[in-house]
This record gives structure tokens, sequence and C-alpha cells, in this order.
């Protein structure tokens, strides 16, 4: 039943394996965006899918970590290194933002985490010396053990990291502060009472959503080799929660499918770009009323309802398994 | 009076809406149509632009927020994004990227008051927004429907059972809003000029609203002066990139140590 389960996983990965070899720049290209993103999906999802909490801000710990990322490769420094100490300053960034979560929720916290976003926006832009303002910052590549100069080297350690992170996600989720990110999203009181640390649960669930966010960041820079404040908007911030939303929140997959249809559709739309806002925002409403519980959800329920299909003999069985 | 029409959405309905700006700029631009393009008289294109953005508001919250009312807070977060990116492109697909300028209704000549140079725009502006929060006010305070409404916010279940159609009393909200910001987008027009991303500029409703308290109607009106005022004084004193900044940070500073704003509303969240 396990290797049944695993062999499409497999299959896939060694579909992305094989993609570099042929040689198709744009899709090597298009699959690592998607990688990058889906981290910092994947990220989120673990702040919102299962702590609970919201954040508008993930493009705001991304512009955190590809910066930083990029100013210490600027400065002579080695990428793999960078990229780590990229990511803990987002995770610092974001635990100052988890503190006010401490005290706000609902739409409060939506507004703060999306103020936040603006705030950094708005240092990339005026903090010309270290940012390069408006003009933007180049971000270097790695060059160890060899160079990465071509897409299509650097693509194979962005999946190697994606595929990581994302596994590291699903040991998170599965893990004592995994299920009590869960048990404070159903209801905070109750779970204090059971002897859960809400302030530092909540600060963790910042911390781990923001470093993701910075590891995608610096990966972020690296694929695009340059960077301006404009792709670090409250816009940018808002397409990363409708990625989870839309993949499905609490899914950690969700995240991935979310990140790869929000690289895919802009690719696709490219030749009507005149009505791509359009068409984007008509999409993000319909997938809102209709499929409220994003891909992941669709499927499942598909997939529940299949399971009671087959097993329609023993109705009341099933009846008494799920309330 | 920007931050006010929200205050009046989420009060009522519990729904941020982003696309506030979005729909003063569709008003303007309305105006703008009836006015300068078709060379209506002012009245009548005021009035028309005003009933437009009504029906599209209403339009708008049959189709897209109805179906949402039960979502959670970040799924009508999105849904009103969603609606500024539909807008705005809508916009331009309809009137063309570039801005217009719009006629101004009185003569820019300034005049005096006690030593303040005021123009007559600035005293239009202020006296309309006084009119419709005394109106306002008396509306929730003494009419049915504004009873209704905040019956509704209190607890939607008690209320419905009392025999108030809660879903009526969402597309009376809305449409309330669409006279706020459509008498703004016609008064503002003059002064900003029309353009499909003018609407951004009112991203900082917000953090008025915020600051003010989001559900205290007094608080919006103060949280627009305090923001204004810190604004100003953080520009000259520091420095003009300070400025777009004092908003936001205000808005943080707010939430961490008055998360209810300047003036709250005592509410206890019981288990």
């Amino acid at each position: 039943m396990r290797l049944k389960k695993l062999l499409p996983l497999l299959f896939l990965l060694f579909l992305l394996l094989l993609i570099p070899f042929t040689g198709n720049r744009y899709l090597i290209y298009v699959i690592s965006l998607a990688a990058v993103l889906s981290i910092g999906a994947v990220g989120l999802d673990i702040l919102m899918g299962y702590a609970g909490q919201i954040c508008f801000g993930q493009a705001g710990f991304l512009a955190v970590g590809a910066y930083v990322t990029a100013y210490l490769v600027k400065q002579g420094l080695s990428f793999w290194l960078s990229l780590p100490l990229g990511g803990v300053c987002a995770a610092v960034a974001g635990l100052m933002i988890g503190l006010p979560a401490l005290r706000i929720r609902g739409h409060y916290l939506a507004l703060a985490t999306m103020s936040f976003a603006y705030i950094i926006h708005l240092v990339l832009v005026h903090w010309e010396s270290v940012t390069g303002g408006p003009r933007g910052l180049v971000a270097g590549r790695p060059t160890w053990p060899i160079s990465f100069a071509e897409d299509q080297y650097l693509y194979f350690p962005i999946i190697l990291i994606a595929i990581c992170m994302v596994l590291i996600a699903r040991n998170i989720v599965k893990s004592r502060y995994g299920r009590a990110f869960v048990a404070l999203q159903k209801d905070e009181i109750v779970s204090k009472a059971m002897g859960i640390n809400i302030t530092r649960c909540k600060t963790l669930a910042f911390l781990i959503s923001s470093f993701y966010a910075g590891i995608a960041g610096g990966l972020y820079g690296a694929l695009l080799g340059f960077l301006d404040p404009l792709s670090f908007t409250i816009m940018d911030s808002a397409n990363f929660v409708m990625m989870v939303i839309l993949g499905g929140r609490g899914t950690l997959y969700g995240g991935i499918i979310g990140a790869t249809f929000f690289t895919i559709l802009p690719e696709l739309l490219r030749d009507a770009q005149k009505w791509q806002e359009l068409s984007f925002g008509l999409i993000f409403i319909c997938f809102l009323i209709f499929m409220p519980n994003g891909v992941m959800g669709f499927v499942r329920k598909l997939q529940v309802s299949r399971r009671e299909n087959v097993s329609n003999e023993k109705e009341q069985d099933n009846g008494k398994r799920k309330p | 009076m920007c931050a006010l029409g929200m205050v009046v959405i989420f009060k009522a309905t519990d729904v941020i809406n982003i696309a506030q700006g979005e729909f003063v700029m569709m008003a303007a631009f309305f105006g703008f149509t009836f006015h300068v393009m078709l060379e209506w008289p002012l009245l009548p294109s005021i009035f028309a632009a005003i009933f437009l953005t009504i029906l599209l508001s209403l339009v708008i919250e049959r189709l897209v927020l109805r179906p949402l009312i039960k979502a959670p807070v970040w799924t009508n977060i999105i849904a009103t994004m969603a609606l500024l990116m539909i807008l705005q492109s809508t916009a331009r697909l309809i009137w063309g990227p570039e801005p217009y300028t719009f006629p101004p209704y009185f003569s820019r000549v300034p005049f005096t008051i006690a030593g303040i140079n005021l123009s007559q725009q600035d005293v239009a502006i202020f006296g309309v927004s006084v009119v419709y929060m005394v109106l306002l006010y008396l509306f929730f305070k003494y009419t049915r429907v504004g009873k209704g409404m905040r019956a509704v916010q209190m607890d939607k279940e008690a209320a419905s059972l009392m025999g108030i159609s809660v879903k009526r009393m969402y597309s009376y909200v809305w449409a309330i809003n669409a006279v706020f910001v459509g008498t703004i987008g016609i008064l503002l027009a003059p002064l900003l000029g029309v353009s499909s991303t003018m609407g951004l500029l009112f991203l900082k409703g917000f953090a008025v609203a915020v600051i003010g308290g989001f559900t205290s109607l007094v608080g919006s009106i103060v949280g627009g002066f305090v923001v204004g005022i810190a604004e100003t004084l953080a520009g000259y004193y520091i420095s003009t990139a300070i400025k777009d900044m004092i908003s936001s940070l205000l808005l943080i500073l707010i939430l961490v140590f008055r998360p209810t704003g300047l003036f709250p509303e005592s509410v206890t969240k019981r288990v």
C-alpha cells in the first residue's frame, strides 16, 4: 500500500529530473520558479493552514531573504552561506511581526502584516545604498562546487532544496508542535488549558513561515539574477495567500499546486496581456466561491465520496465512523 | 470619509473592503463620462454617477460577496483584492490607461476666514462630509433599517430569528457605501484627476480606519486627522521618505498597544 502511494511521487520526481536534459530553457525556468514559490507557499501554509494565523506579508519576508542573500554574495560571501543567513534574517523579521500577532487576530492581524510588508517595500525603495532603490540589485549565483550560471545547472539545487524543505515541513506538521498548531487553530483557549504554550507556538509558526520565505527569496534572487522592489509588493503577498487557498489550506502539497498554478497561469495568458489582470481576478473569485477548500480539498472530497460509494452496503458502519 | 464607508461595511458585514478605492475610481469615471464626455450638466451627472455606483456595488455584492458570507477572514480579503484587480483592469479597458483632468466645480481663488486660507473646494468637501456623517449617525440610531443593521452586526442568527433579512441588510450596507464612495469620487475628481490607478491612493484609508478603531464611526474621523497630521510632521522634521511609512508604522503600533483602536467599543470574547 505504501509503495503504491509512493510510486506516483517517484514517477513525478523522475520526470522533474528529466526536464533539464530536454534543453528547453523556458520550461526549466518556469519549473524552477514554481519550485521557488512553492517553498514560500508551503511555509505560509504551515502558518495559515496549521497554526490558523493570517499573514499578508509573505512577499515582504521573501524580499528580506532575497536582498540579504544578494547583498552578502555581493560582499564576497559564498552563496551557500548567504542563503541560510538570508533565511535567518527573514525569520528575525518574522519574529518581529509574530510578536504583535500574539495580541491581535482576524482582520487586524491581516492588516498589521499587510502594513508590515508595505514598510519593507518602502525600505527597499528608499534605502538606496544597500538595496539599490528602484534601480534594483544584481543578485549573484552560486559558484561552488561548479558554476551555476546556466539555468539548467541551477535547476538541480533549487529542486533539491525545495524537496527538502517540503519534507521538513511535512515532519514539522506531524511533530508535537504541528499538532499543537492545529489545536491552536481550532480553539486557542482550550489548547491553552491543555498545556500548550500559545506564545511559543505562535511565534514559532511565524518563525518557520518567514524562514521558508527567506530561503525562497534567496533562491528567487539567484534564479532571476536581479531584484527590484516592484516584485515584493502587497499584491505579491496576497498572491502567496491565494496560492495557499487555491491549492488547499492545511495540506502542504496544496501550496505546491498553488505555486505551480501561479507560475504557469501568467505564462499561459501572456498573449492576452490586456486581459490578464481581469481574468486573474475572475479566476480567483470563482475559486473562492466554488472551491473554497482549494484543489486538494476538492480532491479529498472526491476521494471520500468515492469511498462512500464503494462501501455503500456497509453504510451503517460508515456512518458511525464519520460523525 | 473613505474610511467612513469602510467602517460602515466592516461594522455590518465583517468584510474589509480592499477595493474601496476602486469604487471611488469607478464613481469618478462615471462622473467623468457623463459630465465631460457626454457633456451633461453637473448635477444630473453627479446623480447618475452615484446611481451607477450603487448599481455596481449591488451587483458585486450579489455575485461575489454574498456566496462568501460564511467564509473565513482571508477569503473575504482575497475576494476584495481580486475585485480590486478586476475593477482596475476593467476601467483600463474601457477608459484607457492615461489619466484625465476633470473640470473644477468651483473657482480656485482661495478666501480667508480667521487667518486660514481655504478654497471653496475644501469647504465643499468638508461640508458634505459633515452632512453625511450626521445623516449616517441618525440613520443608524433611529431608522428601522439602521437598527436592523446594528442588530445584524451584533448577532447574525439572533437578528434573522427576529425577522430581519440578513442578506437584504448586507445589500443596503453596500448601497450606502456606494453612496459614500460615489460622492467622494466625484468630489475629489477635480483635485486628483481621473485615472485607473487613482484607487490605490485610498489604501491609506485602511490605516485611518484602523487607527480610529474599525468599529467606531467617530474614531475613523479622528484617525483621519491623526494620520494626516503625523504624516505632515514626519515629512517636515524627519524626511519625506518616512512620510509614506508613517501611516503603516502608526497602524502597527496602534494594533499592538491598543488592538481595538483609539476608541474601542468594549467587546468581550467568550468561549
